[in-house]
């Protein structure tokens, strides 16, 4: 009571983000990124803003926390897209100095991979970079196993297209 | 599966582009800003005055601010109604879905899109030839209920092939029953895209 002035104690549900966030924050940021977020730290910021406003962390934090960045990332393509216009490059390449940072041909697979739709791209990213299940995948897409089965099956197969016209 | 060459290949550049993302060492701070609804993360700025007022408040401000805003906005959409009764045209549809609203007799916040005809948008691939996308176009809204009309096809400032499907209804506000047509047009590889526009 008497320290209140001097630093607010967080409240329980701040507690519980604060937690995940500590152990969960750097993998959203580079979630976010590798869906072509155009400011991935904002979206995760907003995102444990949610929790925090939610109350509550739930059964399985960690997969409404994803579903959270994946549905800003997705909101934030279309938000550019439609009200600034910007062009498909801006949105969903690495920069110049990123794209410097990476080897050619990760570069090129990155290239392709930022080609494919928004929710090809979120399966194989859910898949490949965190090593979900499918049934994992689609919990935090919403969708159904199925669904996310025959969204890896074509977005591999437009990767390995894409790769190979550039070989 | 784990040895696939495209997969391994997959794997690896994931992996070296998700290294190039990093945390700032205040991303804690501007996530206790925004849960308070002050962030300044985009402004750059030392923060609001005498803010911490609302944040103590905010329970009773912020429904009261809503609830302010949403009376002007009525307010306003009468005015209009009333001022311009007898005109026609486009400007006519306008007036009418301001001042009316799309379903019931309340009037309920909305995104920008606020009464029928609601604009759906679909992006196609690069490369999709504009008879694949009329097909599709086709198919997809072909006796489907909710859709008025489809409309023509154009492009988009990133140089995509894109149309509009104005529908009956806001899908946010109704998935049940714009389910079909979105799964109709996600389901096909010449879409890149399928949003409500804000």
């Amino acid at each position: 009571m008497t320290s209140q002035q001097a630093s607010p104690p967080l409240r329980p549900a701040a507690v519980d983000v604060a937690v995940l966030f500590r152990a969960r924050y750097l993998e959203m940021v580079r979630l976010a990124g590798l869906l072509g977020a155009d400011d991935p730290e904002d979206i995760d910021q907003e995102a444990f803003a949610r929790l925090m406003r939610k109350g509550g962390l739930g059964a399985d934090p960690a997969s409404y926390l994803r579903a959270i960045v994946c549905n800003l990332t997705r909101n934030r393509h279309r938000h550019l897209r439609v009200v600034r216009a910007k062009t498909l490059r801006a949105v969903s390449e690495p920069s110049s100095e990123q794209a410097a940072i990476l080897r050619e041909d990760h570069a090129e697979v990155i290239a392709a991979l930022a080609a494919l739709p928004a929710r090809r791209r979120e399966a194989i990213v859910l898949r490949f970079w965190l090593g979900l299940s499918e049934r994992e995948i689609a919990t935090t897409m919403g969708v159904s196993p199925g669904t996310v089965k025959s969204q890896l099956s074509r977005g591999l197969a437009a990767l390995a297209r894409a790769l190979e016209a550039k070989a | 599966m784990n040895n696939h060459p495209i997969e391994r290949r997959l794997r690896n550049a994931i992996a070296a582009r998700a290294e190039t993302f990093s945390a700032s060492p205040d991303a804690w701070q501007h996530v206790q800003a925004k849960d308070a609804g002050l962030s300044r993360h985009r402004r750059g700025g030392s923060g609001l005055p005498g803010a911490g007022w609302l944040v103590q408040h905010r329970t009773f401000v912020i429904p009261a601010a809503a609830a302010a805003a949403v009376a002007a906005v009525a307010l306003s959409a009468a005015a209009l109604a009333h001022g311009f009764s007898g005109t026609t045209g486009p400007g006519a549809a306008v007036q009418s879905a301001a001042a009316k609203p799309a379903s019931g007799s309340t009037l309920v916040p909305c995104a920008g899109q606020c009464g029928p005809p609601y604009e759906l948008m679909v992006l196609f691939q690069p490369g999709t030839s504009h008879a694949a996308a009329q097909q599709l176009l086709t198919s997809c809204t072909d006796q489907n209920p909710v859709v008025i009309r489809v409309g023509p096809l154009g492009v988009d400032p990133s140089g995509l092939s894109r149309a509009f499907i104005y529908t009956q209804v806001f899908g946010p506000s109704n998935p049940s029953r714009t389910a079909g047509l979105l799964t109709c047009l996600r389901h096909s590889s010449l879409t890149y895209e399928v949003g409500w526009p804000d």
